[in-house]
């Protein structure tokens, strides 16, 4: 019921990409453009035979899949570790890219850390929270 | 639906506390939940719906997983926490160096990576 509607607003919601990273570089707000351009396709297009119970489930299959992609968006954008190595697996390239000194940029800029390098009370609450979701939900038991 | 992704993750829980890796960790998941999946679908499109609900969760679950054992702000806030030097790039590289070994039995090794890739790859040049 929501698998060919889901598909089509999923299709021009990367139209819509490919026009505002591609065409009008505006790839800084990735996550924010992704996200509200998804809503207003997804809210567009619903169609006006739905009640309360369809738009419901409308909605959390959309949510579902626009989650998982922006998951993976964050490695297409973000660039990761392993992929980089991946691709070149030459060892002074690899730490030319610094990803660790950008990485501890980011979180001393988002207010993880302080600019001695101590963990803020965000920080902590970000481990705790990550630490806590793996053991309820996917850990290593090696 | 939406009951049968409260059922998959009630399944990845129960899953999570058996004493197995991480990979057989998935493969039980996968088929617990696709016997499910076939007693619970009344026709091909809803099978498809729900299987795309399937992976999706199961994305998600893994990614709780990759967060904790990957992610390099955990791994700066571990070492922090623990007193220890920050990681360098010199001990990253060798880190994930390890991972493209063939003797790697956990859930991000070589053949993960290769997979995600080639989906990237292709994202990266509609997009960048």
């Amino acid at each position: 019921m929501y698998l060919f509607l889901t598909f089509s607003s999923f299709l021009y919601l990367i139209v819509g990409q490919i026009i505002i990273f591609k065409f009008f570089k505006l790839k800084k707000k990735w996550f924010l453009i992704t996200f509200f351009l998804h809503l207003f396709i997804s809210i567009y297009f619903l169609p006006e035979n739905f009640n309360s119970y369809n738009i419901l489930e409308y909605s959390f299959f959309n949510l579902l899949i626009l989650t998982c992609y922006l998951f993976f968006l964050t490695g297409v954008f973000n660039g990761s570790p392993s992929i980089i190595l991946l691709n070149n697996p030459s060892k002074k390239k690899f730490i030319k890219v610094g990803f660790m000194k950008h990485r501890l940029k980011l979180m001393k800029k988002y207010k993880f850390l302080t600019n001695s390098n101590k963990i803020t009370p965000r920080g902590k609450l970000v481990l705790y929270a990550t630490n806590l979701l793996s053991n309820i939900i996917f850990k290593e038991n090696d | 639906m939406i009951n049968f992704f409260i059922i998959n993750i009630i399944i990845m829980v129960l899953i999570n506390q058996i004493n197995i890796n991480s990979q057989r960790k998935v493969k039980f998941f996968l088929i617990v939940n696709l016997l499910v999946l076939f007693f619970v679908s009344n026709s091909a499109v809803q099978f498809l719906e729900l299987l795309i609900v399937l992976f999706c969760g199961l994305y998600l679950f893994v990614n709780c997983y990759t967060v904790r054992y990957s992610s390099l702000r955990i791994k700066i806030l571990n070492d922090i926490k623990k007193k220890k030097k920050i990681t360098s790039e010199t001990q990253l590289y060798n880190d994930r160096m390890k991972r493209f070994k063939k003797n790697n039995k956990s859930l991000m090794n070589k053949d993960v990576f290769t997979f995600f890739n080639a989906i990237n790859n292709v994202f990266k040049k509609f997009f960048i």
